[in-house]
């Protein structure tokens, strides 16, 4: 059985996929899963796999329904083309996902695996309420369906969520339902220096769709507000948010949108979004305390991208204070993980610090893959 | 029944319990025999009435030690039995753990005890600007803590989300009365969506003692209008229309002539008359849009043949349309003296023909049904009216019932879109799920609850026993682990 079994295989079904797993458990093989590569940077690079699935056969939109808001795809359908079409329902996918995956050819599956997100936070649903329902195929190759297609369901345990973010160590995502909706006709942008101005637009009566911050290091942090609808209605709120803020200024889309910065080490840093201003400050001080470069990029609802480093220095100890740092504000306000680094740095820093309800998570990676042959090493705190 | 087990969970809890906690007087337990689903009815062996996180350990902790099982129980308001009691079981009663321990306008969170009102918590948020957005019909008596075990829905939900996209830490007392901590104030934590399982487990993974609750801020304007249309299939085509034009209204709801006229009996609400449906469309956000989307939403209404249109123009009259929608359930009381409330979901495009099929149901079972459901998302609520004084009328209400929700299987839905599966639904559960979906969501319950103690019988009709907890290996084959050999 085993020299049948090969170590690349690119399933075009569900069943093929189901049997290729089965046969690997057989085997005690382990299984890494590949979808657009877009996220293989990120968390610990794990070991050789004994099978490779790659997820591209598995492509097909199954259902797309633009009167039930839905749309059903294989896990291997890029999100531009799943994106390509929704547009033909004047519709988009919900929840925004990182432009520079996208553009990579980021998979569905592999953005629901990895918990991919943009900046669109404001009073939209996160992908986890997105994602309705997924076919997976469990670590001895059990075909099982949680959820549904329809945008309302609460039969069950909803072990769509369970799989959103489980970077392939639970089961594989093999389909999924999503939840689509309308398409605004126009987006307006307006930048306000500083980032003090983040906090009150985030509780402003404008409704901003987005409201980013990006700060480079050793220059002063910016805001930017994203409004999306009506034209009239996005014509209007962009002037309130002017008036409102000494210094806005109209602008268009950053090239830098939804798009992660470049460093050698990326932290990801969520807090409190009453703390939003706060962790600036310390960002610019812990700069000038360390003399190494910060870039810190995201959401004023709290969730943010920390560049550590640039290319001509070791990472390693900046890191590991920035993180000792954060975490000082106790992981009620904040958590700080580490979402990309050298492989050298992994080994050298506490990547995961304290995670809240680790031990439940615990038991339940050894419940759904006893035999550890699921993405080895690929979810947080080496699950 | 063993009741030497219960006793012994009552000796070994009563000295770190308050006098009157602990209830033992067959009387007063049997106020606690069911929830808002009265036709199953089951006296608890002892209710326990706690007031913190160490009391429920104590209590959860003594249940896992006699192997007892214990069923938390909020405002008992829910409608598919999911607090129903055990016999052989301790009730935890949770609506004691009623405090709002902090709401914090700009960080956009408060953190409540499980027993908290859910339209209490809004009022209290509403002075600075906030509310708490999930807002079941019963929210003026419902509690958080149910809320997040059924992941509660309510009319906005479309628009803003079940209760678990507002839900971003808990203090979870497990099966085995460990406490602990998942998430907090910050809007991500790494790691399993422990939260997303947690909200809406029906209590079958453990008991919620505290919730930080994401507020959300109140919108700058609101308009509700209530549309008058001939028939439901008109209302349906304008619902339709009005979702393709690109608008997401807070809700849109809809009553048929029969939920209109016992609505009509009950509240006086005075909605249009001698229509054959209604719609209540509720539209928020800045006063710009809403302006510019009451245009719209009247322009569609009235290319499907709209009646009259009323606009609310203040709170009171806001109050008045939506009086008439929330109080639909209760209100068919009025028109007969028994009824079972329905939950099934569909594809919302396939509204008209469901609508038919469950006309020509309710024919063939001789049956009357009333018709209330959030349209924008397909979630029906059938009310299949009945007299169970008169012999077999019960079994035919009941077989209505079960051929909606087969309706709603077969046209790719679901048995429940937000009542939740509790006691009343599980037999229903095999026809949504195969064998294979439900071990898998077996495999969650056994990391959760491995005894099978917490709210046991709900949710699944034949629950399986969960067996040793696997020993981790690495992975790797004993020959690769000894150098053996190589993977290829």
């Amino acid at each position: 059985m085993t020299e049948e079994l090969p170590r690349l295989a690119r399933p075009d079904s569900v069943e093929e996929l189901s049997e290729l797993v089965a046969a690997a458990h057989r085997d005690l093989r382990t299984i890494g899963v590949y979808g657009g590569g877009t996220a293989l940077a990120d968390h610990p690079p794990g070991k050789t796999p004994g099978l490779l699935l790659d997820m591209g056969g598995l492509n097909q939109v199954t259902e797309h329904s633009p009167g039930d808001l839905i749309l059903v795809a294989g896990a291997g359908a890029t999100v531009a083309e799943l994106t390509r079409v929704a547009e033909t329902g004047d519709q988009e996918l919900l929840s925004d996902f990182p432009a520079d995956r996208t553009d990579s050819g980021s998979t569905l599956g592999g953005a629901i695996a990895t918990r991919a997100v943009g900046p669109r936070r404001i009073g939209r649903l996160p992908l986890r309420e997105v994602v309705l329902g997924v076919t997976v195929v469990l670590a001895d190759g059990t075909i099982a369906k949680a959820g549904g297609k329809v945008v309302k369901n609460v039969a069950g345990y909803d072990l769509a969520k369970l799989m959103t973010g489980s970077w392939g160590t639970l089961g594989i995502i093999a389909s999924a339902a999503i939840r689509l909706y309308p398409k605004p006709q126009t987006q307006g942008f307006v930048e306000i220096p500083g980032a003090e101005a983040a906090l009150s637009s985030i509780g402003s009566q404008v409704a901003p769709a987005a409201v980013e911050i990006d700060r480079s290091p050793g220059v002063a942090a910016t805001t930017v507000v994203m409004v999306e609808g009506l034209p009239e209605s996005v014509e209007s709120r962009t002037r309130q948010i002017i008036d409102a803020n000494p210094g806005a200024m109209p602008g268009v889309e950053p090239s830098w949108w939804a798009r992660r910065a470049q460093a050698p080490v990326t932290i990801r840093a969520s807090v409190s979004p009453a703390l939003v201003p706060e962790l600036v400050g310390q960002v610019a001080r812990l700069e000038d305390a360390i003399g190494y470069p910060i870039q810190l990029r995201g959401s004023a609802m709290g969730v943010f991208d920390l560049g550590i480093g640039d290319l001509d220095s070791d990472p390693t100890i900046a890191t590991r204070v920035v993180l000792e740092h954060l975490r000082s504000w106790g992981q009620k306000q904040l958590s700080a993980t580490v979402l990309c680094a050298p492989a050298s740095v992994w080994g050298e820093v506490d990547a995961w610090g304290e995670i809240p309800g680790f031990g439940l998570m615990t038991t339940i990676k050894d419940r759904f893959d006893p035999d550890g042959l699921l993405s080895p090493g690929r979810g947080i705190g080496g699950l | 029944m063993d009741k030497s087990r219960v006793d012994s969970v009552l000796t070994r809890i009563e000295p770190h319990l308050p006098p009157g906690a602990i209830v033992t007087d067959e009387n007063e337990r049997k106020t606690y025999e069911c929830d808002g689903l009265a036709v199953h009815r089951t006296v608890p062996a002892l209710v326990i009435r706690v007031t913190s996180t160490a009391e429920v350990a104590v209590a959860v902790r003594a249940c896992h030690e006699f192997a007892v099982p214990f069923v938390a129980r909020g405002s008992g308001t829910g409608l598919s039995g999911g607090a129903q009691p055990h016999a052989e079981g301790v009730l935890i009663v949770m609506s004691t753990m009623r405090d709002i321990l902090d709401i914090d306008p700009l960080a956009q969170r408060a953190i409540v005890q499980p027993g908290v009102i859910n339209l209490n918590l809004s009022n209290e948020a509403n002075p600075h600007g906030y509310y708490f957005a999930p807002d079941p019909s019963s929210q003026s008596v419902c509690s958080i803590g149910g809320n997040v075990a059924e992941n509660s829905g309510g009319a906005h939900c479309l628009k803003y989300g079940f209760t678990t996209n507002h839900v971003t830490g808990l203090t979870l007392v497990t099966a085995q009365g460990d406490i602990v901590e998942i998430g907090g104030d910050a809007p991500e934590y790494p790691g399993y969506d422990l939260l997303g399982v947690l909200c809406g487990s029906e209590g079958t993974l453990g008991i919620v003692t505290e919730v930080t609750v994401r507020l959300t801020r109140l919108p700058e304007a609101v308009e509700t209008l209530l549309i008058g249309f001939e028939s439901t299939d008109a209302a349906g085509e304008a619902v339709s229309d009005i979702i393709s034009a690109g608008i997401m209204p807070a809700a849109i709801e809809m009553m048929d002539a029969l939920a209109i006229e016992a609505a009509e009996k009950a509240v006086a609400c005075n909605y249009p008359e001698g229509a054959g449906a209604v719609l209540v469309v509720e539209l928020d956000g800045p006063a710009i849009d809403v302006d510019l989307e009451r245009e719209t939403v009247i322009a569609r209404a009235k290319d499907h043949g709209a009646g009259e249109v009323r606009v609310a123009v203040d709170d009171v009259e806001r109050g008045l349309i939506w009086k008439g929608r929330k109080s639909a359930f209760a209100a068919v009381g009025r028109i007969s003296p028994d009824y079972i409330v329905q939950d099934g979901v569909i594809p919302r495009s396939r509204l008209g023909p469901v609508l038919a099929s469950i006309s020509t149901i309710a024919e063939e079972c001789g049956v009357r049904v009333a018709n209330v459901f959030h349209a924008g998302d397909g979630n029906l609520h059938p009310l299949v009216l009945f007299d169970g004084s008169i012999e077999g009328q019960t079994e035919l209400a009941e077989t209505a019932s079960g051929r909606i929700l087969d309706l709603c299987l077969s046209e790719g839905g679901s048995i429940t879109g937000e009542h939740g599966v509790g006691s009343d639904k599980a037999k229903f559960m095999p026809r949504m799920f195969t064998n294979e979906d439900l071990d898998t969501m077996q495999i969650l319950r056994c990391a959760f609850d491995p005894d099978y103690l917490s709210n046991p019988g709900k949710i699944f009709p034949t629950p399986r026993l969960c067996g040793e907890p696997p020993r981790r290996t690495s992975g790797e084959h004993p020959l690769q682990a000894a150098g053996k050999a190589e993977l290829f």
